[in-house]
Parts: structure tokens; sequence; C-alpha cells
């Protein structure tokens, strides 16, 4: 099996990290047709999904390129598979936009659990290539450097697994409330960011 | 002629292929209509066209990195080159919209497959004369790699323009089959890459 450096994986991943959170913002529209409601009251009242989903899948690319960062440090080296199931992580990222689009759009109008449910099975299918990303490189220690302690690889194949139940969580709620499976979407975001940070120090 | 670094040439590379990989994802418009559920469904050629083109940026990422890994140097011929492989790469999520778009709507699968498939036709005649330029005579290649290394390869390239030609061919008959087709060869590739990747040791 070949080996090389991860320089260019990471400037690969983070080039589409960055953009498709930049391409979040192309959700935001207002109507500018005649006899359509005021700037004012469309964009205090009317856009507030899109505010909503738009920091929802911020913060969720972000956490997702800040555990991305994480896992580069703990590997010396990558090979193709790991490329491979990198790849397929980039995929379902770049796909986000889409679905947050969605979400946007139908959240408080008919459709809006279709939208939910396609936002959820995104996250999920992200959280879900992450898990077997960690696990493919951290199996017998495959790709980890050797002065990374044990604990660490543990604590990291920890909060993985936590997330994919947390977005699981997602699915589940939007059967009962949509809205509040965005808003939950938007908390299990708001709370890995400490969580990230927490599970650094151990 | 004058040789220089690589690292240049790959970071101007992976961001064209990252920020094309990303763009893919305009291919999906969803309009305002009550039953979002059957029409989420409705865009399986959407979710086709994405996969493939996806795929078959990030292969040819990984490809570019392993060979590029290959070379001592770059040249303003191999520089060229590479533009006009990146123009290709940059130009596919304009296809990829078309056909996911045409074949929801039942209008122009033909020419818009006809047209993704010569998109990756001239992708695949580009990269070939890309790593043809840069290993015949070994010209830009590090000393260290072996003859062997090199051979296997250039055995690698050699099935992409003919398969992509058969895609080309294929859209005629049967457009859905030809996208299908270039997914299949996505897919191909990826296990076969790391078997000529084995092959070097």
């Amino acid at each position: 099996m070949e080996e090389s450096g991860t320089n260019r994986l990471e400037i690969f991943s983070d080039g589409v990290f960055a953009i498709a959170a930049t391409l979040l913002v192309l959700e935001f529209a207002v109507n500018t047709r005649a006899g359509a409601p005021s700037l004012g009251y469309q964009l205090l009242h009317q856009l507030w999904p899109s505010y909503l989903a738009y920091a929802t899948s911020f913060l969720t690319i972000g956490i997702i390129w800040i555990n991305h960062h994480h896992v580069m440090e703990t590997i010396v080296r990558v090979d193709r598979t790991f490329l491979f199931i990198n790849t397929l992580l980039l995929l379902v990222v770049a796909f986000i936009p889409f679905p947050t689009r969605l979400v946007a759009h139908y959240l408080g109008i008919s459709g809006e659990l279709d939208a939910v449910y396609a936002y959820g099975v995104t996250l999920l299918l992200m959280a879900v290539l992450f898990n077997v990303l960690w696990a493919y490189a951290s199996r017998n220690r495959r790709l980890i450097s050797e002065d990374m302690p044990e604990a660490q690889v543990r604590a990291v194949t920890l909060a993985a697994g936590i997330g994919v139940s947390l977005t699981a969580l997602i699915l589940l709620l939007a059967t009962w409330t949509p809205v509040g499976a965005v808003i939950f979407a938007f908390a299990v975001s708001a709370f890995y960011l400490p969580g990230a940070a927490r599970f650094d120090r151990s | 002629m004058e040789g220089s670094g690589t690292s240049r040439l790959e970071a101007f590379s992976d961001g064209v292929f990252a920020i094309a990989a990303t763009l893919l994802v305009l291919a999906f418009t969803a309009t305002a209509s009550d039953d979002l559920g059957s029409q989420l469904l409705h865009l399986w050629p959407a979710y086709l066209a994405y996969a493939t083109s996806f795929l078959t940026i990030g292969i040819i990422w990984i490809n570019h990195h392993f060979c590029v890994e290959k070379m001592a140097r770059a040249d303003r011929t191999l520089m060229f080159l590479n533009l006009l492989l990146l123009m290709t790469v940059g130009f596919l999520p304009f296809p990829t919209r078309l056909v996911a778009e045409s074949i929801q709507k039942h209008a122009g699968e033909r020419p818009a497959v006809l047209a993704y498939a010569a998109t990756f036709v001239l992708m695949a005649v580009i990269y070939n004369a890309w790593w043809r330029y840069a290993s015949r005579g070994r010209r830009l290649i590090r000393e260290e790699v072996p003859d062997s290394a090199v051979r296997a390869i250039s055995r690698a390239f050699d099935p992409g323009v003919p398969m992509y030609g058969v895609t080309f061919v294929v859209a005629f008959w049967s457009p859905i089959v030809s996208v299908m087709l270039t997914f299949a060869i996505a897919a191909f590739y990826l296990p076969s890459a790391a078997l000529f990747d084995r092959v070097t040791e």
C-alpha cells in the first residue's frame, strides 16, 4: 500500500468545506414582484427559516471541518482507501446547500416534513461517513501517528459515535415536529462546538 | 525550458478541483409545489449526475495527486496541459446540470448527455496527453521512481479514452444508460486504481 503525506488532501478538503459553506448564502431570496410584502417585513418575519437553516448548516459544516482537521492531526499518512472515503464524505458535504435551501423554503408550509427529512438524511449520511473515515484510519491504529495517546484516539471514536445518534434523533424528531427538528439540529451544532474543544483537552 | 517545483501547480489544481466539485450541487432545483416528497424522488437523475461527476472529479484528483508525486518538477508545457485539464474539470458542472434537468423533464436528453460524454472524452484525452508528456522518456519523473511504476500508471491511463468514447456512442442509443455507464466507470476506476498502485511495489 502506498503512503503519502496529508498536505494535498487537506487543501482539497478545506476547499470543499469552505465553498460549500459559502454557497449556503444562495438560499436567501426576497420577493421583488409588485404586490409583494415590504422588504422589511420579508426580512424580519418571512425569512426566519432561511436564517435558521443557514446558521445550522454553516455551523455544522464548520464543526465537521474542525473535526476533520483534528483527525488529520492524529494521522501521519493517507492511503487510497482513506482518500476514497474522504471523497464520499466531501460528496455529502458539498450536497448540503441543496437540502438547506429546501428547509429554508418549505419550513412552516406544506412539504416541510419532506424537506426536513431530506436535510436530516443528508446530515446522518455525513455523520456515518465521518465515522467510517475515522474507523478506517484508527482500526489497529492503521494511519495514526505513533505519539498519539490511545486515550485521545478513543475520545475521537466516542465523539464521532455520539454524532451519529444525535443526528438520527433529528430524523425521529422530524416526524413529530419538523421545525423542532431543525432547531434541535441547530442546538446539536451549537453543543458540538464546546464539546469538540473539551475532547481536545482530554 | 525552466523547471520548477510542483507545489503551486498542486495548490492551484486542488482549488479548481474543489470548487468544481462543490459547484455541482447547483444542478439541484426544486420548483414550488405541494408535493415536495415526490418531487425529491423524481430528482433521481440529478442524484445520479451529481454522484457521477463528483466521484469522477474525486478520482481525477486522487490520480493527479499520485502522478504529480512521481514528478520532480513541472515545466511550462505541463502547466499548459494542466490548465487545459482544469478547464474541462471546471466546465463539468454545466453539462452535469444539463443532464439532471433534461432527464427530469424528458426533453433534450440526447444532446445533454452527448455534451456530458463529450466533456468526459475531452477530459480523458487531455489527461492522457498530460501524463504522456510528463512520462515520455521520463521527462519530468523523479530519478528514484522505478520504470515499472511509470509503466503501471501509463497502463492505468490506457482505458480512459476508449471507455468514455463508448459512453459517447451509447448516448445516441440510450442517454440514461450512458450516464449509468459513466457512473460505473467511476466506480470501476477506484479499485482498479488501487490495484495499479500495488503493481508498482
